[in-house]
């Protein structure tokens, strides 16, 4: 195993933004375009990005990023030689090292500019220590991604595990404690992953064909029995109209939507995770394939 | 001059400890769940429609909440010993959830007990 596979065993994939990091990290807080790390409840890292505008020079976009992420995370940024030996396997990536300091902590960090997507992402580290070789800094920031791999954006947080094509956009997302939701559009397309959690409580006094049917009403018809790699999955395949009784009318069911569903219990994770795509088109069983509850 | 109290930062206050009040009685239930128990007086309003009605405004009755399993554990680590940030790791463990879910969970539930009076919060 490499070094740093070793160190970083744990991967943080959200939004197209993908990192190692150690096992006892974890997500603090997210939103679309940020991420908050830490370990035992204090910051190790923090992560904001964006999208670079259609027309731009690299020195203003960068001086204008700088000057607001100084405002908007109350730090003064202070710019550093890039570390000795420092290098990174994607050759796109432009790095600005700095040093940073707020009224309660210091620290490294970095900004990194990606020429093939545009991004300008800006990391930085709460540890006293040096971005120097072999560091974890370094370790964390060779792992570091920012565009898809063969078309398809991996997302892996929370233990939600999955890759969709780059096409599809974060809609909205919602962790609450027992229930987290991600939704990712395209076009017409909605595809929504769901986990719920602890299982073995959730489903001490029912089936998980009954849970699925309690937390989405909306299913339709019989689930059929399958299995995946965390486990039995139920499946459900229905098409149904955007709203009450539209089926009834002929000229509506162009607007109506296929939808697939698939729910499966995983045991080791002790949590339930489903599934579920609506298309306009078809139903879209291959978007099934590159989640954790994919087929075997 | 009103000073306002300060509050606590999160690291500090995760190293509080709770403690069950001594008042609450516990009935456990066949199926798992918990009964509390624990005594209560009538909000002001109700002490001025008691007096109106001339009965005793200073009568004690007793409340009662059933915790599911999962708070059941977590009442059940009130010990008077173990902090706020230790009751989330053992909870986590005990349910494989992570740190920041069982922290939410912990946390949203300890507050619910300490507003009615079913535990108190000491300093480490």
């Amino acid at each position: 195993m490499h070094k740093s596979e070793e160190a970083l065993p744990k991967t943080i994939a959200w939004n197209g933004i993908s990192l190692q990091v150690p096992l006892t990290w974890e997500i603090d807080s997210l939103d679309a375009e940020h991420l908050l790390i830490g370990e035992d409840g204090a910051t190790r890292i923090e992560i904001k990005w964006t999208e670079a505008p259609k027309r731009f020079t690299l020195e203003k976009y960068l001086k204008k990023f700088i000057s607001q992420s100084q405002k908007k995370l109350k730090i003064g940024i202070l710019e550093q030689p890039t570390p000795e030996l420092f290098s990174h396997p994607v050759k796109e990536f432009e790095f600005f090292f700095f040093s940073w300091e707020s009224a309660s902590s210091k620290g490294q960090g970095t900004l990194i500019f990606c020429s093939l997507c545009k991004r300008l992402t800006l990391v930085r580290f709460f540890s006293g220590s040096e971005i120097g070789i072999n560091s974890l800094s370094a370790m964390i920031l060779t792992s570091f991604r920012d565009h898809p791999v063969a078309g398809r954006i991996q997302w892996q947080v929370f233990g939600l595990e999955f890759s969709c094509p780059e096409s599809f956009n974060l809609m909205e997302y919602s962790f609450k404690p027992g229930c987290y939701i991600i939704t990712l559009k395209h076009k017409r397309k909605i595809l929504t992953i769901f986990s719920w959690g602890p299982a073995l409580f959730l489903l001490s006094k029912t089936s998980l064909s009954e849970f699925a049917s309690q937390r989405l009403p909306r299913l339709k018809g019989f689930g059929k029995t399958g299995v995946c790699a965390r486990g039995n999955t139920i499946e459900w395949s229905y098409r149904h109209g955007r709203f009450k009784n539209a089926e009834i009318l002929p000229f509506l069911s162009r607007f109506s939507l296929f939808t697939v569903f698939r729910i499966t219990h995983d045991q080791q994770s002790n949590r339930i995770f489903g599934i579920m795509v609506d298309s306009p088109d078809r139903f879209e069983h291959d978007l099934l394939k590159g989640s954790m509850i994919g087929d075997c | 001059m009103v000073i306002a109290k300060k509050k606590p930062a999160k690291a500090d206050a995760l190293l509080c400890i709770p403690e069950k009040n001594s008042f609450v009685e516990e009935v456990f239930l066949d199926s798992g769940d918990l009964i509390l128990s624990y005594p209560s007086r009538y909000k002001p309003f109700f002490v001025k429609i008691q007096r109106m009605m001339q009965q005793n405004p200073e009568k004690v009755f007793h409340r009662k909440i059933q915790l599911d399993c999962l708070g059941r554990d977590v009442w059940s680590m009130l010990d008077g010993k173990k902090n706020v940030k230790e009751i989330i790791k053992k909870f986590a463990a005990l349910h494989t959830l992570n740190y920041r879910e069982s922290e939410i969970s912990v946390t949203l539930f300890l507050r619910s007990l300490g507003e009615k009076g079913l535990i108190g919060i000491k300093e480490p």
